[in-house]
């Protein structure tokens, strides 16, 4: 791992698009500011630490009395749009 | 292509119908090919009407993994996630279909279901690639109620009928 120390201010630069910039330093945390183009996924790591552990849990669920029939399905039957209420 | 499946044992997948997320799923790495199973529709959602509104996400190499979906306006009318051409990679948001991924939970005898809906599953349907989004939004939780039921009586098993699905296979 690349450590480097920097001061309240001061920025990395990550591949010549992502800028993160140090906003305020305490006793034990900072602020930090992300700069990158929107195809860029950020987040807190314990977010994406929940969203894989609730996938484990959603993984193969018992849906015993739940489900209905199933049959390989076409996924242009999925509803699609920027809004999508229904599908009809 | 044949799909060997814990669930629904050997499957025949049109090739043309398989959705590829090249970066996994998160606690799931690595490009995986998935396939849709249409699974009928909760009781008392909306709109049901003979189409599915639940889908199972079946992983084409690991027979043993598979997500349960749900179409998430069908319950949650309020649910406005935006979707641009920036949310899967360029797509069409005209193409772009979500769903939410659905965890069972058993427990006390009951069985209880939440829905993801901080982090939808987006499908590029024309494109046919997938990615689970991870939204930044406090209005939804990863855990959002779908529908609890208790046994009626000690050692029951609470059923929840599905709608009956009349457009089979397509």
């Amino acid at each position: 791992m690349l450590i480097l120390t920097r001061r309240v201010g001061e920025r990395i630069v990550i591949d010549d698009e992502i800028v993160i910039t140090i906003v305020e330093a305490g006793r034990d945390s900072v602020r930090i500011g992300v700069e990158a183009p929107r195809s860029v996924t950020v987040h807190r790591h314990e977010v994406w630490e929940q969203i894989a552990s609730e996938n484990e849990a959603a993984r193969n669920a018992d849906t015993t009395g739940i489900t209905g029939d199933t049959a390989p399905v076409s996924t242009s039957s999925l509803p699609t749009g920027k809004r999508q209420p229904t599908t009809d | 292509m044949h799909v060997q499946t814990t669930r629904f044992g050997s499957i025949d997948v049109d090739d043309n119908e398989l959705v590829t997320f090249e970066d996994g799923l998160p606690g799931f790495p690595g490009t995986r090919q998935m396939t849709l199973i249409g699974a009928g529709g909760l009781p008392g959602a909306a709109p049901g009407d003979g189409h599915h509104t639940l889908f199972w996400l079946q992983d084409t190499t690991e027979p043993d993994l598979a997500f349960l979906t749900i179409v998430p306006w069908t319950v949650y009318p309020d649910y406005d996630i935006e979707v641009d051409d920036t949310t899967l990679d360029g797509a069409d948001a005209d193409d772009v279909s979500i769903l939410a991924i659905v965890t069972v939970r058993r427990e006390d005898g009951g069985v209880r279901l939440t829905s993801n809906l901080l982090a939808p599953i987006a499908i590029d349907v024309r494109r046919r690639i997938g990615h689970q989004l991870i939204l930044n939004d406090p209005r939804w939780s990863i855990t959002t109620p779908l529908v609890e039921a208790r046994p009626t009586a000690p050692g029951d098993v609470p059923l929840l009928a599905a709608e009956p699905v009349s457009n089979g296979p397509s």
